[in-house]
């Protein structure tokens, strides 16, 4: 009798887990009943127990044991060689509904793409009160992890903040970002601390009773020659002020960093692991746009709110534009990880002759306010944070491209807005980080719109039995070309198969008549628009988009969008 | 063997079934359903209650095994870093920290492999003043153990003064005599003090005093039979004071990586026996020079090194044996053996062309053609011996923090793990 070999029995099992797990399951791209709008994650629980921040572990794991994990994982590998040959598709995050888009969450909320926020509102950001200045600020406790010196203090009013003060090289750079980042976040959707520069009189400061402070690994308690420590280096302004930057302590329990893997185990309401959530995911290309290069576990927060469940924050933007905390950019920094074994491999094989970008411009600046911050070194589509993180690897086009329609979505005037929150004080250098930022922007909208179809905002409405479908073209809306160089060819049926329509169209309207069944019966039919950009300049882009209707009797619905990617 | 091949039938199939049963698509929340939008009485089933998940089904977690047991399996590594970084947060500061341990290896020096640590403390005492206590414990029992204060004297000049001392065990040391490789038990005592200062911006001066205690004994490798035992004579115990002086011109550029430009260093030592009339003068002269690669950024560049040494007898008999300049080892003549070569002369060149692997990493490819001489007459292109190799070299602020080095010769291939730069 013929005998297996244990190899060979391993092999056949993994084989068959391969077929079976490549195998796609497939399911209505369109909802039949209402569109998920909402995440329910906010299930009261017992606070869980609080994590400890680290400095380092996270960027060690993600860094090397992580990136042999992924060689590992032949999910990925067999998806990886699969998607060349047409038998596996990219993993597309978990948290998306049928209309691409990610319900909103504890993790995320509607703001300036879904419901246009005022210039005020952009301006104001996530916050509620401000430090008062008119009294007293006394130090409750001394900063310790981090690398950024600062106190936490409470104001006048009773309001608790963090201190945190900018490189004595950069005076108000670091400051600057930080609210500029609390501001461009918040309005992307993001849960962020609230953030302000406040002017402080340093002689109007005392250390309450009990603080300690950490003195070469032992205790001790905090006086105020560490309290002149801290904000040495820090220049006084005419009428005596000090400049720092204040966060206000949040409204609940920080319970330490949340991770960009995983799931969080003490806490029930997260089920969706973090790498596969798009608005993590495609946070990669928000954070490409600001340069946000530190973005990792240890700059996030979980904290337990007032009515039982866990907020996710991201925060510290001090490494975003042009600053690096205390000091500023450098070339490198976006271009490639701190440890970059491609790079790395390149360099070594080519016996030095390959010269990457970033050796070959200097990383001078124009402003100290601003820091290293350019656009035309900027390549939206190679952008890394300093260190790997999870789900910005899992990025697939569909996320990026939900990061780049919230990165467009942003006004000149939004910017300029935002930016001005900084309170920089050359108007010079405020010009030029709006301008960057609006290059970086257009940047960004030209690279992943030319790789996935950029239709968006699709509405139908019903004129008797004339239905009138609109959408926008993102590509187009963003100024990145004019209207006239795009048209939209179309071709509409029934789910059922029965022709209904098709066409070009030169602007972003399409209008047919359906016939008396579709309208008239019991039941809401569903109807798919297939679209295609037609570009005069090239045809990146040009992938189709299906659009599901569902339409009957005064009755239209947006249900369904399918890109191809 | 037909019982076990019988067993793993029906466990192949069963394995196959269950797939095939687990791995029924998940259903994706995205795909439910409800009949109303009305969130003042939403159902049960409305999709705004039902929360997403990210779920596996039993094929994905059989192709995800590897990476699961790899995972598992470096946890304890993250829980040991976590504890160290949460109790001895200076750690991960490197030298920035004031105070610190960092691992040290070395492999390719006077034994195959040795490993300790390296633990230093910036401010022991007074304010800058730098203790550093280094130890190695390698093959064939061998212990290096040393320890170093340093004091700073005059910031003007930068000038310091150190004091070190060092103590070594080889029981396994070798020694050459023309290709016979032999044994002797080494016993290295000394105490050092030290004074350097920088007499101008290029100019820097070192003098020293050394006391050294060395003992050489038979090895417990030598076997009764070999037909090549250690000398009687080179064993004993020596006692030498040292005065030495060195004054090094730089004129090289780069702070990280020394890109372009030329160092000069000459330097003398005279040493006297404690214990007999014998004295001795060992002299070197050695040039580096580092030229940037054209049309390319001057991170590419090629380093070359010369260096001369001598001793010459003043009085007494003759040199300790282990005074007189050596070749092979893991700063010259990089694939020959440490001390492969002795004579009362030596003579090196090195050319390096060094590139960036990274930021913090370079790479090498190195030639190193060396030769030993008892009179200057004696050397000759012919006698020249020959090494190459390759290696990354680990980089700081201050320079070189670790090499690691293949080298190859005529007589092996050498791997070198080391903190000491070549130059």
């Amino acid at each position: 009798m013929k005998r297996f070999s244990p190899v060979l029995v391993i092999v056949l099992i993994f084989s068959v887990a391969a077929i079976l797990a490549v195998g796609c399951s497939s399911s209505k791209p369109y909802a039949t009943g209402p569109i998920k709008t909402f995440d329910p994650d906010t299930t009261r629980i017992p606070m869980p127990s609080r994590k400890e921040q680290f400095q380092y572990w996270d960027r060690i794991d993600n860094s090397t044991f992580h990136q042999i994990g992924k060689v590992l994982d032949l999910n990925r590998v067999l998806r990886f060689f699969g998607k060349p040959l047409g038998l596996a598709s990219p993993r597309e995050a978990d948290n998306v509904n049928k209309l691409d888009d990610v319900p909103e969450s504890s993790w995320y909320t509607y703001r300036h793409y879904h419901n246009p926020m005022t210039q005020e509102e952009l301006a104001r950001g996530p916050n509620t009160v401000e430090p008062d200045t008119s009294g007293p600020w006394y130090i409750f406790q001394a900063k310790l992890e981090g690398a950024m010196g600062g106190f936490f203090f409470e104001d006048a009013s009773g309001e608790r903040f963090l201190a945190k003060f900018d490189g004595p090289l950069y005076p108000g750079l670091m400051s600057s970002v930080e609210v500029i980042g609390s501001r461009i976040f918040y309005a992307a959707g993001y849960t962020v601390p609230e953030a302000t520069v406040a002017y402080f009189d340093p002689e109007q400061v005392f250390i309450r009773p009990g603080v300690e402070i950490e003195d070469n690994g032992e205790m001790r308690p905090m006086t105020m020659e560490d309290y002149r420590s801290i904000i040495s280096g820090q220049g006084l302004y005419e009428d005596g002020t000090m400049r720092v930057f204040a966060s206000k302590f949040v409204d609940g329990r920080p319970l330490g960093p949340w991770r960009f893997r995983g799931t969080y185990r003490d806490d029930p309401n997260d089920r969706v692991d973090h790498e596969h959530r798009r608005e993590l995911r495609g946070m990669r290309v928000i954070s490409s746009w600001v340069n946000d290069t530190d973005r990792r576990d240890a700059n996030s927060m979980f904290v337990y709110n007032d009515r039982g469940y866990i907020d996710h924050y991201v925060q510290d933007f001090g490494n975003i534009l042009g600053a690096n905390g205390h000091t500023i950019h450098r070339p490198i920094q976006g271009q490639a990880y701190l440890i970059d074994p491609r790079f790395m491999l390149l360099n070594t094989v080519s016996l030095g002759t390959y010269v990457p970008l970033w050796e070959k411009i200097d990383g001078s600046y124009e402003f100290p306010q601003v820091g290293y911050f350019r656009a035309d070194v900027f390549k939206p589509g190679r952008w890394v944070p300093t260190h790997p993180n999870p789900a910005f690897e899992n990025m697939t086009l569909r996320d990026a491209f939900w990061g780049a329609k919230i990165v467009m979505n942003f006004s000149d005037e939004d910017i300029r807005t935002m930016v001005e929150t900084g309170l920089i004080y050359d108007e010079r250098a405020v010009d030029y980080l709006v301008e960057t930022l609006i290059k970086r922007r257009d940047m960004i909208g030209r690279y992943w719109f030319k790789r996935i179809n950029p239709l968006d905002r699709f509405e139908a409405g019903l004129n008797d039995k004339t239905l009138q479908i609109t959408f926008s073209d993102l590509y187009i809306d963003g100024n990145l070309n004019t209207p006239d160089s795009h048209r939209y060819q179309y071709y509409i049926e029934a789910v059922n198969g029965e022709f209904l329509a098709e066409g070009v169209t030169d602007d972003s309207f399409i209008e047919l008549t359906l016939p008396g069944h579709l309208l008239n019966g019991d039941n809401y039919q569903v109807i798919k628009v297939e679209l295609h950009t037609l570009r005069n300049y090239d045809h990146l882009g040009d992938q189709k988009i299906d659009v599901y209707f569902e339409v009957g009797r005064n009755h239209t619905r947006l249900v369904g969008i399918d890109r191809d990617v | 063997m037909l019982h076990q091949t019988t067993g793993l039938k029906p466990l192949l199939c069963s394995v196959i079934f269950l797939l095939l049963l687990c791995a029924v698509p998940v259903v994706s929340a995205t795909g439910l359903s409800a009949d109303s939008t009305d969130t003042t009485a939403i159902p049960e089933d409305h999709p705004n209650l039902q929360p997403y998940e990210t779920s596996y089904n039993l094929a994905q977690h059989i192709l995800a095994l590897p990476s699961y047991i790899f995972y598992w399996s470096t946890r304890p590594l993250g829980w040991g870093v976590q504890y160290a970084e949460t109790r001895y947060p200076h750690l991960f500061e490197g030298e920035r920290g004031d105070y610190g341990i960092f691992p040290l290896f070395e492999s390719g020096s006077k034994v195959r492999f040795a490993a300790g640590a390296l633990l230093f403390h910036q401010h022991l005492f007074r304010q800058n003043h730098e203790a550093r206590v280094q130890f190695l414990y390698g093959t064939d029992d061998y212990w290096d153990v040393h320890a170093q204060y340093r004091v700073p004297v005059s910031q003007r000049h930068n000038s310091e003064l150190i004091f070190s001392g060092n103590y070594e065990r080889n029981p396994r040391h070798r020694f050459f005599i023309e290709d016979n490789r032999l044994f002797y038990s080494a016993e290295d005592a000394s105490f050092r003090i030290q004074y350097n200062s920088s007499l101008s911006a290029r100019m820097r001066m070192q003098n020293s005093v050394t006391y050294s205690n060395n003992t050489a004994r038979t090895s417990s490798a030598e076997l009764p039979d070999d037909p090549f035992t250690f000398p009687d004579e080179l064993k004993g115990n020596y006692e030498i004071l040292t005065f030495g002086n060195q004054f090094a011109l730089d004129f090289r550029r780069g702070d990280m990586r020394k890109v372009s430009g030329t160092q000069f260093i000459a330097g003398a030592d005279l040493a006297t026996s404690l214990k007999n009339s014998t004295s001795y003068l060992t002299y070197h002269l050695e040039a580096h020079q580092f030229i940037p690669v054209p049309f390319l950024p001057e991170s590419r560049r090629i380093g070359i090194r010369g260096m001369l040494l001598k001793s010459e007898l003043l009085s007494g008999d003759e040199i300790p044996f282990f005074d007189l300049p050596a070749l092979g080892g893991s700063r010259n003549l990089r694939g020959f053996r440490s001390e492969r070569f002795r004579g009362s002369g030596a003579l090196i060149f090195t050319a390096e062309y060094r590139y960036p692997m990274w930021d913090v990493l370079d790479v090498t490819l190195f030639m190193d053609q060396g030769q030993v001489f008892n009179n200057f007459d004696d050397i000759a292109f012919d006698r020249f011996e020959s090494s190459y190799g390759f290696g990354v070299h680990l980089l700081t602020a201050k320079g070189l923090a670790f090499r690691a080095e293949l080298a190859f010769s005529n007589e092996a291939t050498r791997y070198i793990l080391s903190i000491t730069p070549t130059f």
